[in-house]
């Protein structure tokens, strides 16, 4: 009956078309028509002759796809909906049950037939077709899978529209049968005590018919709940009814009424009752026949849906536990275990997340770690090579050397000149096989190339900040455009980590903090003027001065007054005197075991500015620490036109 | 003939070098260290310099640094066995620093007995 209706209002429900004539099918526009049509013709005709073009026949095919999908929901949907019109025709059954105890007690039960047009009319058919247009959005979407929201909405108050729905069936039925077919149909004397009996009786049934409606409802809607979330993912939110006032509802419905019931009966009702000819103590074995089957219901209603939310939640949380974190509690409720529910949700929604994050930040912080084990390895290796390589040189030199010496100041026959010759050339192949470990392990980025310093440095600082500096603070500060030089990308590198790592050496003990930044700098050119005196009297081209604060600086290299890209690395260490300033670029170093240091420490640093053909500026003070300044040439126009 | 400055600090590798060069008639000052870089009479009064690179105490680049500043006459011969701590071409440091040439360790007695030659007639 329903798809019918749906299909006279033209909106071409799409469902079970199937038995519909081929003649009328053939013009249905409905989208699982259309998609039939096609799959027809496609079975029949080769597809170059349907002229309907690809994309016509992928739509097509695709609805097919939705067709299928809303054929599975039909069996579903059927289940649903029966339950729902089953739920509410609890009250035409339990009318029927407390009116036929009546009867078998009063002996009457034949008069069982005079209830039922009314029973039949009311409780029954009205109920029905009122429940059908409510259940309306929710049967749209689960046939054409559109109209979500509205579903979900309605879902969620169709418990309290359908409540109110069935009291004003209930309403209409009471008045009906307990006062207006009384008086119309079977004669019943119009007194006062009459009308007042049969308002008595219609007020009980009153409750208590759509009691046992709402209580057959909540059973049913715990199913819908449960049935929307697991089929369709939507997950009605529970409302903000509370469990303590369902129960006083309930107590109230089924016990109180049917008790002040009862009590009006036997204070007001005569021994017999005139209406039935029937000895009152019937009417109250009725009536509480009536309030004990109800709040049976009720309680065994309540106790299911609280049990269930309960077990629902342990289970969760149980999973949860276990450490599935997608576990989710159905709410099927809507009070506070459904409040419940949604709260868990949310929480191990957030814990979900946030596992996410920290696993996520595990793997970053994992990954930098082991590219910098790799490059560190890869930089020990070159260091042990490059030890290896020198002390091995120079004793290849002393094999050679003396051979060589040897060899020339034998007489030309002598065959000891043959046998220091092949000493000489399994030297040779000594020193070829160090020549090759050593390209092999030397970074092959030591080449000349155009780069940007922003980036060089950020590199190195981010690799120092993950392993190096974790007891110390390292704060990077550059431009947003890039600085390009042209140089040793991997000497920028070393210059960096060196004075980095020289600064945290230096300041032993305290909680350190260093302040890497890379600017454009142009040198001013009065100070150039003034220290070009101090370089003509320095020595190795530094210059030290004590400036008129106290801090001492020192100028390594004669800068020009243009732009250079300037890296400067600043520590909060105790700084320098004039004194152990002069001294610092000093190498130091042991010959003898390959380890400890970056070699020849600020000399390499100093000599790395001078290949670039830039210079160092070294700034320090008690009171603000110890500032390296390094300056390298920008890339100039000319300079890139150049190499390009 | 001509004073010359020999720093190196491997011993056997030193003298021989002296000897070679006293052979050709040179005055040779053998230093183990880089340490007498910082004596500008004995850099003005030479008029070669052959170095190491890696010594201790003053080092070549040092050295080199100090004897061109003292004396830019003088001439300078780098050699080196590579790096020792890092894999870095300090041979190319010591020309930018102002060696005038360099010379990969190991070599043969020739080498730097020619190379003196040749320096000194220019």
């Amino acid at each position: 009956m329903p798809f019918r209706a749906a299909e006279a209002r033209g909106q071409g429900s799409a469902v079970n078309h199937s038995d519909m004539a081929w003649t009328k099918r053939r013009s249905c526009s409905c989208f699982v028509c259309e998609a039939w049509r096609v799959q027809y013709l496609n079975r029949n005709l080769p597809r170059f002759v349907l002229g309907l073009g690809t994309n016509r026949l992928e739509e097509a095919l695709a609805s097919i796809d939705a067709t299928n999908t809303a054929n599975r929901a039909m069996p579903k949907l059927e289940r649903l909906e029966q339950r729902y019109y089953l739920s509410l025709i609890s009250m035409a059954v339990i009318d029927l049950t407390l009116f036929s105890i009546f009867l078998l007690l009063s002996g009457k039960f034949s008069l069982i037939v005079l209830r039922l047009p009314e029973v039949c009319a009311f409780l029954i058919f009205l109920n029905l077709i009122g429940a059908f247009r409510l259940f309306r959005p929710i049967r749209h979407f689960l046939l054409t899978g559109q109209g979500r929201d509205a579903a979900e909405v309605r879902a969620a108050r169709l418990g309290p529209m359908t409540a109110i729905w069935v009291t004003i069936v209930s309403l209409l039925f009471t008045i009906s049968s307990f006062i207006i077919t009384p008086f119309v149909f079977f004669d019943v004397p119009l007194t006062p005590e009459v009308a007042f009996i049969l308002v008595g009786r219609a007020l009980t049934w009153f409750v208590l018919l759509p009691y046992v409606a709402v209580i057959m409802l909540q059973e049913y809607l715990r199913l819908l709940r449960r049935s929307l979330y697991e089929d369709y993912g939507i997950a009605v939110p529970a409302g903000h009814s509370k469990l303590g006032r369902k129960l006083v509802l309930i107590f109230l419905g089924g016990a109180v009424v049917p008790a002040v019931s009862i009590a009006i009966t036997l204070l007001m009702v005569p021994e017999v009752s005139p209406i039935s000819g029937q000895p009152r103590s019937v009417v109250v074995v009725t009536t509480i026949a009536g309030a004990t089957i109800a709040l049976l219901l009720a309680f065994w209603a309540t106790q299911r849906s609280t049990s269930a939310g309960f077990r629902s939640l342990l289970h969760a949380m149980r999973q949860m536990r276990k450490g599935e974190l997608d576990a989710r509690v159905v709410i099927e409720t809507d009070d506070e275990l459904g409040r419940l529910g949604e709260g868990f949700n949310a929480l191990s929604q957030e814990l979900a997340i946030s596992k996410a994050e920290t696993a996520r930040k595990e793997a970053e912080r994992a990954q930098a770690a082991r590219q910098f084990h790799e490059a560190q390895k890869r930089e020990a290796l070159g260091r042990l090579s490059a030890g290896i390589s020198h002390d091995f040189n120079n004793i290849l030199a002393i094999i050679v050397m003396y051979s060589d010496t040897v060899r020339t100041r034998l007489p030309a026959g002598d065959p000891n000149r043959k046998r220091l010759e092949e000493v000489l050339i399994a030297a040779g192949r000594g020193k070829d096989l160090i020549s090759q470990i050593l390209d092999f392990t030397r970074d092959k980025a030591e080449e000349h190339e155009n780069f940007d310093l922003v980036g060089n440095v950020r590199e190195t600082i981010n690799l120092l900040a993950e392993t190096v500096a974790k007891e110390i603070d390292i704060a990077f500060k550059g431009p947003d455009q890039t600085v390009m030089v042209c140089g040793y990308p991997t000497g920028i590198h070393q210059v960096v980590a060196n004075l980095s790592i020289n600064a945290i050496h230096a300041i032993q003990g305290r909680a350190a903090r260093l302040e890497v930044e890379v600017d454009v700098s142009t040198p001013d050119a009065y100070k150039l003027q003034f220290l070009k005196e101090k370089f003509s009297e320095a020595e190795n081209n530094t210059v030290f001065r004590q400036a008129s604060d106290g801090t001492a600086k020192a100028y390594l290299g004669q800068l020009k007054a243009r732009p250079y890209g300037r890296i400067r690395v600043t520590d909060n260490g105790s700084g320098m005197t004039l004194t152990t300033l002069r001294h610092v670029f000093d190498p130091y170093f042991t010959t003898k075991p390959v380890g400890e240091g970056t070699g020849l420490g600020l000399a390499a640093v100093a000599g790395i500015a001078a290949a670039h053909h830039g210079g160092v500026v070294v700034e320090t003070s008690e009171r603000r620490g110890t500032s390296f300044f390094v300056y390298l040439p920008l890339l100039e126009e000319k300079d890139s036109a150049r190499d390009g | 003939m001509a004073k010359i400055l020999l720093l190196e600090d491997e011993a056997p590798l030193r003298s021989l070098i002296a000897e070679l060069l006293e052979e050709e008639g040179h005055s040779v000052n053998q230093c183990e260290d880089g340490t007498i870089s910082l004596n500008k009479e004995a850099l003005s009064a030479s008029a070669l310099m052959i170095t190491d690179i890696v010594m201790p105490k003053v080092d070549g680049l040092e050295a080199i640094r100090r004897a061109r500043e003292a004396n830019p006459e003088i001439k300078i011969v780098a050699m080196s066995g590579g790096g020792r701590v890092v894999a870095r071409d300090y041979l190319r440091d010591a020309a930018i620093f102002g060696a005038s040439v360099t010379l990969e360790k190991p070599f043969s007695p020739d080498v730097i007995v020619d190379t003196v030659r040749n320096l000194l007639r220019d």
